[in-house]
């Protein structure tokens, strides 16, 4: 009796589940709806803080369209497990809108799944010059845009102000040479040998390498960057001498004991940061809102530009973060509904709130005008410094386009944690990444152009 | 003298406790550190502080009611999917472990070997193919995806046919003789005899289920069927640092499937009391 | 019982004489029965197994593009996939990684069951207590573990340094990442090595321990000739399976190190992950899957060939 019971269940529990369908079964038996909302799907990879307000965003747009356009939104990991979800399914167009990292601009415009935006922008007569032309110029290729910006940020210089000002400190640093000198007054070394504070310390993140390559002035690639008519064939910055410059600072600050080891990504330097075991770090701007929450009466954070390898160097950032990609669906009632939700998605009063709640700068010139944004900068003036920042470089600086960008990181990375391991010089190191990454680039332009 | 003896052994036995608490910290403290952390307060958490001063719950709080998370339902949907994946497991490996021990047939070994190989393939081989598949039968974003592949495992029958092998022979010449069928045998007899084992199995393979991450996320696109092990990661962004968000998160993934734990355990080891044929 | 013997007899006798047919649908049936019993996992297996993998070692010989479409058939040229990882000296690298990582694993992991079994074998106050602790990470999912054990391993603010004083990088210094990884691995499974080894324990005969004693065998003694040998084909499971656990063991990886720094933890099956997910080299991690599952295959028969000379039934 009991076992025939377990039986049924098993058998039932199977079943249901055989039958239990999802989303794909109901839109494909569902005949077509009268005149209810478009539904259309978003895609994308805010987690935390950030992703919280993305959602209250997206919430406001339903709430506006109400019964004319709905969008469902949905978290697919971090940026990478998101990407090499939407590689492995593009083709099935699983959502309207995503979500897509800097670096993978170049593959999605490859793909031949997306619509570019330049498209609605001329039919909508949308006037282009209301977003930041130098954010714009990222997602620019042959007077194409491609995405929407969305989430972009630059790199920043945050130190710690309260330990600034007790050592007497009263110089901003612009370059490493003013790093080196202000971290040497900020070190504080325990009598047992060990380090109680460093003055600097930063992550093994290649983005960092990619920005300086900018700000020098240089470029990553070859073919203009990859923004040419050829798509880029090999690295450029092992010729133009730009990568072995940001490999010796790397040498020089973990040798010299400026600066500890912090592995890959930013993680772990940002906790050093916020604990007070690193006085500066180099991060993104979208950390800011995080950083000042969890750093709290602490101390005081200082937020200055990036810094520069050299002091005269002349080039300027760039944008990281993401952007919004238009699906090629060919449904049009979905694909005009997007357009209503990307123009809703960079109207100034968004951006203010969405670089209030996060650090995002704001894509749209006119959001500085909102009110919500100046209570935000009389609060938290740090906010003002990425802004400036990014005014000050220029659309030449946009940043390489690199089919392999996300393979081309990982290989800076891993080359740099060997340099921090003493496997290798600062030479060899250069040869190595170049010697890979131009490897990677040519299987890919071979399978793939 | 009997107060003596009394006293060795209870000496004895603190001795035998305490020998245990070396091992029991080191599986212990990452865990206790982890609850620690989730509920201190965020200066304190970079303060380098090991026990709060002051419990402070908003991390629960926030991952629980925040609707952008969703955690109840995702905690409901990895309960669906790893009991059905629990249960298909027992049925289909006890069948096939059956007749890998009682069974003669032609292509045994080969077909053994088969089953053993599959073992042997990394799961991130056949990951984007099945992917394909379940996009190609439009089975994604359904429990279905998530449990079909896993109703069987090389696992589960190498477990359960190691443990029909210590049965005696004779047990099911007896039982044929009587003109039980293979079936009835198996149901009636052999399952209920290998309870250890099934329950060993049946906790192992919850627990597998329950801690996918990699093909849940590849397989579902929405908060109806994701799992609770997303949940986590959800509560993670690269920009922003909430440490003690996320270890709340991982405390929320990890009681659901302790309480299994501490569960199961007593099934455990009242099966095996309960004695096993052995020869 | 002897009626139903009478009873079947009589059937089959009449069937006989009726009914050849029905012999031979019956024999068909008893015949076909084994493999009715194999059907539900065989085709589980077929759909999400054997299909799959027919499909890699497909891929594998080809260059795919970036959807992972088979593009340029290059098995036997110069640009075979296979061909160019034993050209690599990083495919390398992650061979010799896997395999101690496998055996750091393994034999640390049953180390661990084995110590946390014989620990709580008999019962005493607390024994119950100790079980349930030592049988807990069984609970807790690799994933989540690596996210509190990133926290733990921090280089300047991690609980393992506080506690240490020191400041060692765990998983940025080639000299330690591995280890870190090996140490959360085993924390992971001792769970399951408690739980199966302390099962084997039980079915060991007293008697055996008794006739030890009378003998005058101290407690190390027994646990050596009598304890190892009995529990044998439990170990000898155990090893297999934690074998095979840490060939795949991927989200610590993915989680603490991405394989760093430079190739320190670049376990093959981070290696397949990297090149399919963030490379889109579909065929290239084909070629690595191949090679990782012959190499797995081949470890399964040597120890199985092993079975037979020591393990004792």
């Amino acid at each position: 009796m009991k076992k025939t019971l377990c039986l049924i269940l098993v058998g039932l529990l199977i079943a249901g589940s055989l039958f239990a369908g999802g989303a794909s079964e109901a839109t494909k038996a569902a005949p077509a709806k009268p005149a209810g909302p478009v539904e259309i799907t978003f895609w994308h990879a805010m987690g935390g803080v950030n992703g919280e307000a993305l959602a209250s965003m997206v919430d406001e747009f339903n709430k506006q369209n109400e019964g004319k356009i709905k969008v469902k939104y949905e978290f697919q990991g971090n940026y990478d497990d998101e990407f090499a979800k939407i590689q492995a399914s593009g083709g099935n167009y699983p959502c309207d809108i995503i979500q897509v990292y800097d670096i993978g601009t170049r593959y999605m415009i490859d793909s031949g799944w997306i619509l570019p935006v330049q498209e609605y922008i001329e039919k909508d007569k949308y006037d282009i010059s209301q977003i930041e032309p130098n954010i714009a110029a990222y997602y620019t290729v042959d007077n194409t845009l491609y995405s929407m910006p969305f989430n972009s940020s630059t790199p920043l210089l945050y130190y710690n102000k309260t330990a600034f000002e007790e050592a007497g400190i009263t110089k901003v640093p612009t370059c490493f040479e003013d790093i080196y000198e202000i971290a040497e007054k900020l070190k504080i070394v325990n009598p047992d040998g060990t380090v109680k504070r460093y003055g600097y310390g930063m992550g093994n993140y290649g983005w960092f390498f990619e920005q300086w390559i900018g700000k020098m002035g240089l470029h990553y690639v070859n073919n203009n960057n990859g923004r040419g008519k050829d798509y880029a064939t090999a690295v450029e910055f092992d010729t133009n001498g730009g990568g072995l410059q940001i490999i010796k600072v790397w040498d020089k600050i973990l040798k010299e004991g400026i600066s500890p080891y912090l592995n890959m990504g930013n993680d772990d330097a940002k906790a050093a940061f916020i604990s007070g075991n690193v006085c500066m770090i180099p991060e993104s701007t979208a950390a800011l809102k995080s950083l000042l929450l969890n750093v709290g009466d602490k101390f005081e954070i200082g937020v200055a530009y990036f810094p520069s390898i050299n002091r005269n160097d002349v080039g300027g950032v760039s944008v990281g973060g993401g952007s919004l990609w238009m699906m090629d669906t060919g449904k049009q009632e979905r694909e005009d509904a997007t357009w209503e939700f990307l123009k809703f998605m960079v109207s100034p009063e968004m951006q203010a709130f969405w670089n209030a709640k996060t650090g995002y700068f704001p894509v749209t010139v006119a959001a500085a005008q909102t009110a919500t944004f100046k209570e935000n900068i009389a609060k938290y003036p740090q906010f003002q410094v990425a802004i400036d920042q990014l005014h000050s470089s220029a659309p030449q600086y946009a940043g390489a386009l690199l089919s392999v960008f996300s393979e081309a990181r990982q290989i800076v990375q891993n080359y740099i944690a060997r340099l921090a391991n003493n496997e290798l010089d600062p030479q060899a190191t250069l040869n190595g990444m170049a010697k890979d990454i131009n490897k990677a680039i040519e299987t890919y332009n071979l399978v793939n152009y | 003298m009997r107060i003596a003896t009394r006293q060795r052994r209870l000496l004895q036995n603190t001795g035998r406790f305490l020998l245990n608490i070396p091992l029991m910290l080191v599986i212990l403290v990452p865990l206790l550190y982890t609850i620690s952390i989730s509920v201190m307060p965020p200066d304190e958490i970079y303060g380098n502080h090991l026990i709060p001063t002051s419990v402070k719950f908003t991390n629960y709080i926030q991952a629980f009611t925040n609707p952008y998370y969703n955690f109840p339902r995702m905690i409901l949907n990895s309960f669906i999917v790893s009991t059905t994946v629990m249960l298909g497991q027992m049925v289909t490996c006890s069948l096939a472990a059956f007749a890998f021990s009682f069974l003669q047939f032609k292509g045994k070994k080969i077909l053994f070997i088969a089953v053993l190989a599959t073992m042997m393939v990394p799961g991130e081989v056949t990951i984007i193919a099945n992917y394909l598949t379940m996009a190609q039968w439009g089975w994604l974003d359904s429990y279905r995806a998530l449990i079909f592949p896993f109703l069987t495992s090389a696992m589960g029958i190498f477990l359960l046919r190691q443990y029909y092998l210590t049965f005696a022979k004779e047990l099911y010449e007896a039982a044929k003789l009587d003109g039980c069928s293979n079936l009835r045998f198996l149901t009636s007899i052999v399952v209920p005899l290998s309870r250890p084992a099934l329950g060993a199995l049946g906790a192992y393979v919850f627990l597998n289920t329950w801690n996918q991450y990699m093909w849940p996320l590849l397989v579902t696109n929405s908060r109806e069927f994701r799992t609770v092990q997303i949940g986590i990661s959800m509560l993670y962004d690269i920009d922003a640092v909430s440490l003690g968000l996320m270890m709340a998160g991982v405390v929320i993934v990890i009681v659901p499937s302790l309480s299994i734990f501490v569960f199961m355990n007593k099934q455990l080891i009242n099966g095996l009391m309960a004695g096993a044929v052995k020869g | 019982m002897l009626n139903t013997l009478i009873h079947v007899e009589h059937a089959m006798k009449d069937s006989v004489k009726t009914n050849i047919p029905t012999l031979r649908k019956k024999k068909f049936l008893s015949l076909s029965e084994p493999y009715l019993f194999l059907l539900p996992a065989l085709i589980i297996f077929g759909l999400f197994l054997y299909y799959p993998f027919l499909r890699t070692i497909f891929l594998s010989m080809f260059l795919t593009n970036k959807t992972g479409k088979a593009k340029i058939f290059v098995a036997f040229t110069s640009n075979d996939n296979y061909l160019t990882l034993f050209k690599d000296p990083s495919f390398w690298s992650s061979v010799a990684v896997t395999f101690k990582f496998v055996i750091a694993v393994a034999l640390g992991g049953l180390l661990v069951g084995l110590t946390s079994s014989l620990l709580t074998e008999k019962k005493y106050r607390g024994s119950g207590f100790s079980a349930a602790v030592y049988a807990m990470p069984i609970a807790i999912a690799s994933a989540a573990a690596s996210m509190a054990f990133k926290m733990i391993l921090h280089p300047t603010n991690g609980l393992l340094n506080q506690l240490m004083g020191t400041q060692i990088n765990f998983t940025g210094d080639s000299r330690y990442a591995l280890a870190s990884v090996v140490g959360l691995t085993i924390w992971l499974t001792s769970g399951i090595n408690f739980i199966f080894i302390s099962a084997g324990l039980r079915n060991v005969p007293g008697e055996l321990y008794d006739s030890a004693s009378v003998d005058g065998a101290g407690y190390w003694r027994k646990v050596f000739s009598v304890t190892l040998p009995s529990i044998s084909p439990t170990l000898f499971f155990q090893i297999i399976i934690n074998i095979i656990g840490a060939f795949q063991s991927f989200s610590q990886i993915k989680l603490l190190t991405e394989g760093g720094p430079g190739d320190a933890t670049n376990v093959m099956v981070w290696s397949i992950y990297k090149d399919a997910f963030r490379n889109f080299r579909f065929g290239a991690a084909a070629a690595r899957s191949v090679i990782l599952f012959l190499i797995v295959m081949v470890i399964t028969i040597i120890q199985f060939r092993f079975e037979k000379k020591g393990v004792n039934y």
